[in-house]
């Protein structure tokens, strides 16, 4: 048993004891800044292997830019950088001159609020990581697309029409498009940035599902405005608040009896 | 400013503070019919049931709608799962003042015995269950689960009383079973009172202490020993 977060004196959320073992992403007292704009405030938090966290907060309280900097993608943004701290993934520094940024988002998928399918195939769309990393052979193409389609509950829908575009397909069906993409150059964690804010009700069930099945064998980090979805999918949430973490305790803790005035007075709409 | 959403909370929670009135207030009607033979109070008791039952089903809809729309959390959220169970226990003490109003007018005994007090501390104990749901006191909770053991004493006391009636006079034994039902109505009115200040913990804090074994009425009496 462990201690599973533990954050600045500032912010002290409630520790939570979880039996998971080692994180799969530890953070360490990061500050994290877009030119002299600190957005991120000495925030330490573990997330372990194959448990759903659930970022929460309002508009511009930092959620977004912690979920990217998982897999650096802030550092294609001019000006943004870490100030202090640190992310290890299974020890490993993610800043540290030795790892291959390309290896690293592999490693950690990502999947978007709005779905990007890229305009070409559905085949395409799924088989395009592993070319670009060189798998030649079309039988482990052919596998590795049905496998992940199937993962991403969307290939009986389109088993039929693999080679029509995917911008034909629905709103929900190219968010899980993006999600088997993302899981054909088998990540060992993903994050969700707002998946299913372009959803109707029925294709958001379809992606909550989706994450579920997900979590027996990936690490996610979700991004979510929708309060309900994370007490639906998520086994711990984080609530930040103007680049601090409040809070971060088991999903049915925070939404039955929060440690924190300011994460009830959020969760249950009073401000935000 | 008050939202629409904390207008609507107070007016759920003013509701069922009323219930909880007119549930006391009809107890209050059914001892004093016994005790008086009064056969029109109790007749008024038993029409005051309906609309206690009435504020339960409003109360029912209401947080049904409440949860479907606002979908609350945290202590909105134990609030209104509060509200729902303890209009409950509110429907049930209804029931039972009803329960005496009704076998008030079947008994003829002189003497009711630990009848006018058990239904004096029965009052008191919904009263104090009702004031900690408005402002909550965890000493003013434990208090009324030590008050029901006082209760279950004087309901055993009713029964040798009762006891030693019979074994007098065998032709009052339809009375004096009666006042054994009654006796065992109020003792049932203590202990929905304990199930309100129960939920009311759960709503204040979400500890579930309905089961907890150190809150149990063995525990409790140990304690007290």
């Amino acid at each position: 048993m462990q201690e599973a977060i533990t954050t600045s004196p500032a912010s002290s959320p409630t520790t939570e004891e979880v039996d998971s073992g080692d994180p799969a992403i530890r953070i360490r007292d990061l500050d994290f800044l877009y030119g002299s704009n600190q957005v991120i405030h000495n925030v330490s938090l573990d997330i372990f292997p194959k448990e759903v966290m659930a970022f929460i907060g309002p508009s511009g309280c930092g959620k977004s830019t912690l979920l990217r900097c998982l897999n650096r993608m802030n550092d294609l943004v001019d000006g943004a950088r870490i100030g202090k701290g640190s992310i290890e993934i299974h020890g490993v520094d993610l800043h540290d001159k030795s790892v291959d940024v390309i290896e690293l988002r592999k490693r950690v998928g990502m999947v978007f609020q709005k779905s990007n399918p890229f305009p070409k195939s559905i085949y395409q769309n799924v088989a395009y990581g592993l070319q670009i990393q060189g798998v030649k052979s079309k039988r482990v193409i052919d596998q590795k697309v049905e496998e992940s389609l199937r993962k991403a509950a969307l290939w009986e829908e389109v088993k039929d029409r693999l080679n029509e575009n995917a911008y034909g397909l629905s709103g929900g069906q190219q968010q899980r498009l993006c999600i088997a993409r993302t899981l054909a150059v088998e990540p060992e964690i993903i994050l969700m940035d707002e998946p299913c804010s372009a959803l109707d009700p029925v294709a958001t069930g379809r992606v909550e599902e989706l994450i579920l099945e997900l979590k027996h064998e990936y690490t996610i980090v979700v991004v979510t405005h929708n309060m309900q979805q994370a007490g639906r999918i998520s086994d711990r949430t984080a609530f930040f608040y103007l680049g601090k973490l409040i809070e971060c305790d088991l999903t049915k803790k925070i939404f039955l009896n929060p440690s924190k005035q300011q994460t009830e007075d959020y969760i249950s709409g009073k401000f935000g | 400013m008050t939202t629409q959403f904390e207008h609507n909370l107070e007016n759920l929670k003013s509701k069922l503070l009323l219930m909880g009135q007119l549930a006391n207030d009809s107890l209050q009607g059914a001892i004093k019919a016994l005790v008086e033979g009064d056969s029109v109070l109790a007749k008024s008791v038993r029409a005051k049931d309906e609309e206690i039952d009435d504020l339960e089903n409003e109360l029912g809809e209401e947080v049904t709608t409440f949860l479907s729309t606002h979908a609350p959390v945290a202590s909105d959220l134990r609030l209104l799962v509060s509200i729902i169970k303890i209009s409950h226990e509110i429907e049930r003490i209804g029931d039972e003042a009803k329960a005496i109003a009704r076998r008030s007018r079947k008994t003829a005994i002189p003497d009711f015995h630990r009848i006018p007090r058990m239904g004096e501390i029965a009052r008191e104990m919904i009263q104090d269950a009702l004031s900690i749901f408005v402002e909550y006191d965890e000493d003013q909770a434990k208090a009324i689960w030590t008050r029901d053991l006082e209760v279950d004493q004087l309901h055993k006391e009713n029964n040798q009383f009762c006891q030693s009636l019979v074994e007098k006079d065998p032709t009052t034994s339809s009375s004096v079973f009666e006042v054994l039902f009654i006796s065992k109505s109020l003792e049932r009115v203590c202990d929905h009172a304990v199930n309100i200040s129960k939920e009311t913990v759960f709503m204040a804090t979400s500890r579930d202490v309905r089961h907890a074994p150190e809150f149990k009425k063995s525990a409790l009496r140990k304690g007290l020993e």
